[in-house]
């Protein structure tokens, strides 16, 4: 191409040729071929060292009957569905636990942000604490001391702290009401969605028009209305399912393991203190006489912050703090070490059941990339957004 | 950690040509190299265990110690490399070790699909249950809907699932990937009862804040015979390992001891003995062994008897009665074919 025009006039057969003997080229490609064969000879040497070892290989053993439990699940799962259920079981896990640790964790890590460059010097002090604690102490030994911290800190089933009736908070999880829908809840669900519906065409006509929508209380209050108008209507038709102490432990209601929670507080915190430093450094990126500017304008500081500083800032944050993100999905596979059913808590135990150990790595490093090549393709859009609005 | 380790031992299988690859009888490979691997446990006392000095003991260990003196004349020549429950196999299958002696259970699937070749069983047991007393429980029926701790990747977690699934009964299963967190869990009441062999639930038992306060249940929900594990393919180094079991078991039926075996092989005249201890005929060196070889095993760790008595039994802190590991002629299942 960098030949120019005239490059467009040689014979197609004589291009090609121009092509093979440029050194880039034959460099590239030697080094594909070797990539290649070294990729190709390492799935040889393990294929004939399984079979000569064990005559056991191949994914076919997914579709067979995995005879264990998992304890917790967002699907009904019990020992007798396939293997493959079974992994499906535990990507719900991680994915549960990764996508509320990402929200918590930018919580977090923009209170702590916004603590450190707080005028007051008590609290700029306690949040750097904080960050330097957190960040240089191994995410495994937060996790194994939240977990131990919930097993020995709340009470045992049977001395159940109750702060309201109906909830129930023991070393075996916290127990909570869960609503259950009756059969006319349907009307419910289908007026939620007329009045979404009804919210998002009115925005758009609102974009259309280039009038300000607002979306509270406006648009929420549109959205949400017919809902509630339908569920009076209707009667409430949700009951509540109360969990209840019978024999060994609470049934019904919704319940969340501590092992859950060890996780989600574990990453979370951790994951925390990295975002502070990143979304701090976003923060501090933008230019002081924005500030100022904002202040002469006569906003008040916080104003300031949400309006002009932030979303600039965002420009900066986003792309080191989706890698922060990814870290903490990759992260959650320290579940293992806590027993929560995580993917690799999965993987391991297929792999005592089945010795297809090959096929249990390859399945969760699969697993691993495509979530994170999923957390990197949302976090690349969000950041071609607001980098649009740069001009 | 057990997850790098499965990743080195993937990465082995990948680059490496893997011992399995190697069409030799691994029981010459082993003479060559002049040193036995064996893959053990590192933290239970009694069973397999690395003490502050370096030492390895136990009830596994010294099986790979036997096996050292029957082979290679010294049961200082094994190197012991200690494994977790996941890596065990991927650990035998590439040939990063010879023997594995690890509280492996036998069973039919893993003896037929994995490649693998069971000796002994040398320690029989079952799964059973500890309870918190004041749960009130006093069988395993009565179990329904409780919280019990398992090791993660073991059979019992198997068994568990299977036994509940066939009583239609339920459980919340609370996984432990090791022993120490799994009885910690247990002890601050995350679950009602504790999942294992008996004779390791009594030793817990034995080290709990109040022993009292908790009870081993009776009813076992599955047999557990432990089996040192090679893989398939060295049928000499396999039948080395056999009857080296049963030559332990042999010598506790003849009365030959750690303590008389020299004394025996110079004065006794009973044609049995002499040909067990290898002072006539060639019953060793026609396996690829000294003659001598029973001799260096029981000086090694004993007899049957005095090898279970002194890592898990009346010898040890322990104290595990005997039980089916008796004799078939004390009432046990241990039993060994004639050594004619």
């Amino acid at each position: 191409m960098r030949s120019g025009p005239a490059f467009q006039d040689v014979p197609g057969r004589v291009r090609l040729a121009r092509f093979v003997t440029r050194r880039e080229f034959q460099s590239q490609a030697l080094f594909i071929v070797i990539a290649v064969l070294l990729v190709w000879g390492a799935i040889q040497v393990a294929a004939d060292n399984l079979a000569e070892s064990s005559g056991k290989s191949g994914f076919a053993f997914l579709w067979q009957k995995a005879s264990f439990e998992l304890g917790e699940s967002l699907i009904p799962y019990s020992a007798g569905d396939t293997y493959f259920k079974a992994f499906v079981v535990g990507v719900l896990n991680t994915l549960k636990v990764a996508a509320l640790g990402i929200v918590l964790s930018t919580f977090i890590g923009l209170i702590i942000a916004l603590g450190q460059l707080s005028k007051s010097v008590v609290i700029a002090r306690l949040c750097r604490g904080y960050v330097e604690v957190v960040r240089n102490v191994p995410l495994l030994l937060q996790l194994l001391f939240w977990h131990t911290f919930l097993l020995r800190g709340l009470p045992t089933v049977r001395q159940a702290l109750s702060p309201v009736d109906g909830v129930y908070l023991t070393n075996r999880g916290l127990y909570l009401l869960s609503p259950v829908a009756e059969p006319s809840f349907w009307i419910v669900m289908l007026a939620l969605a007329g009045g979404i519906a009804l919210a998002v065409g009115l925005w758009f006509w609102h974009r259309k028009t280039n009038a300000a929508f607002r979306l509270w209380p406006w648009g929420l209050t549109i959205a949400v209305l017919p809902a509630l108008l339908a569920a009076y209507v209707a009667g409430a038709p949700i009951t509540w399912e109360i969990p209840r102490l019978t024999g060994f432990n609470f049934t019904g209601g919704m319940t969340i393991s501590p092992e859950f929670t060890a996780m989600l507080l574990g990453l979370s915190i951790y994951t925390g203190a990295f975002n502070a430093e990143i979304i701090r450094a976003g923060i501090l990126g933008v230019s002081k006489g924005q500030v100022e500017a904002g202040l002469s304008l006569g906003l008040h500081p916080g104003q300031v912050m949400r309006k002009i500083v932030l979303p600039q800032a965002l420009r900066i944050i986003i792309p080191p703090i989706s890698n922060s993100y990814l870290n903490l999905t990759k992260e959650s596979s320290l579940g293992v070490a806590i027993g929560y059913p995580e993917v690799v808590r999965v993987a391991n135990i297929t792999l005592a059941e089945t010795s297809q150990s090959l096929e249990c790595v390859s399945i969760i490093m699969l697993i691993y990339l495509i979530l994170s090549l999923i957390t990197s393709l949302i976090l690349n859009v969000m950041n071609a957004q607001t980098s649009r609005e740069e001009r | 950690m057990i997850r790098s380790s499965i990743f080195a031992v993937t990465v082995a299988l990948c680059f490496g040509t893997g011992g399995a690859a190697n069409a030799a009888d691994l029981l010459d490979e082993i003479k060559d190299r002049g040193e036995l691997v064996c893959g053990t446990l590192n933290y239970i006392a009694g069973v397999g265990f690395l003490d502050d000095k370096g030492e390895w003991s136990g009830f596994d260990v010294d099986f790979c110690k036997a096996a050292g003196a029957a082979i290679l004349g010294d049961p200082k020549k094994v190197r012991f490399v200690a494994t977790t429950g996941a890596q065990k196999f991927p650990a035998l299958q590439s040939g990063e070790i010879d023997i594995l002696s690890r509280s492996v259970t036998e069973t039919i699937s893993r003896d037929t699909t994995l490649g693998f070749s069971f000796i002994g069983p040398n320690h029989m047991t079952g799964q059973g249950f500890m309870v918190h007393k004041d749960t009130g429980v006093t069988d395993v029926k009565q179990l329904d809907g409780a919280s019990v701790c398992v090791l993660a990747g073991t059979t019992t977690e198997r068994y568990l699932a299977d036994w509940f699934k066939a009583n239609g009964m339920s459980f919340q299963p609370v996984a432990a990937e090791n022993s120490d967190q799994m009885y910690s869990m247990y002890f601050d009441k995350r679950c009602d009862a504790v999942t294992m062999e008996p004779p390791y639930l009594a030793i817990r038992r034995a080290r709990a804040a109040s022993p009292d306060d908790h009870v081993i249940l009776e009813t076992l929900i599955a047999k557990s015979f432990e089996a040192p594990v090679i893989r398939e393919g060295s049928p000499k180094f396999f039948k080395v390992l056999q009857w080296m079991h049963y030559g332990m078991i042999t010598a506790e039926e003849l009365g030959i001891t750690q303590a008389n075996v020299d004394e025996v092989a110079k004065t006794s005249t009973n044609p049995v003995v002499l040909r067990f201890l290898g002072v006539e005929g060639t019953i060793g060196s026609d396996m690829g062994v000294p003659n001598d070889w029973m001799v260096k095993v029981i000086k090694a760790v004993g007899n049957y008897g005095e090898f279970y008595n002194n890592t898990l039994g009346k010898n040890s802190h322990l104290q595990v009665p005997r039980g089916m590991n008796a004799l078939w002629r004390d009432g046990g299942a241990m039993v060994a074919p004639g050594w004619q």
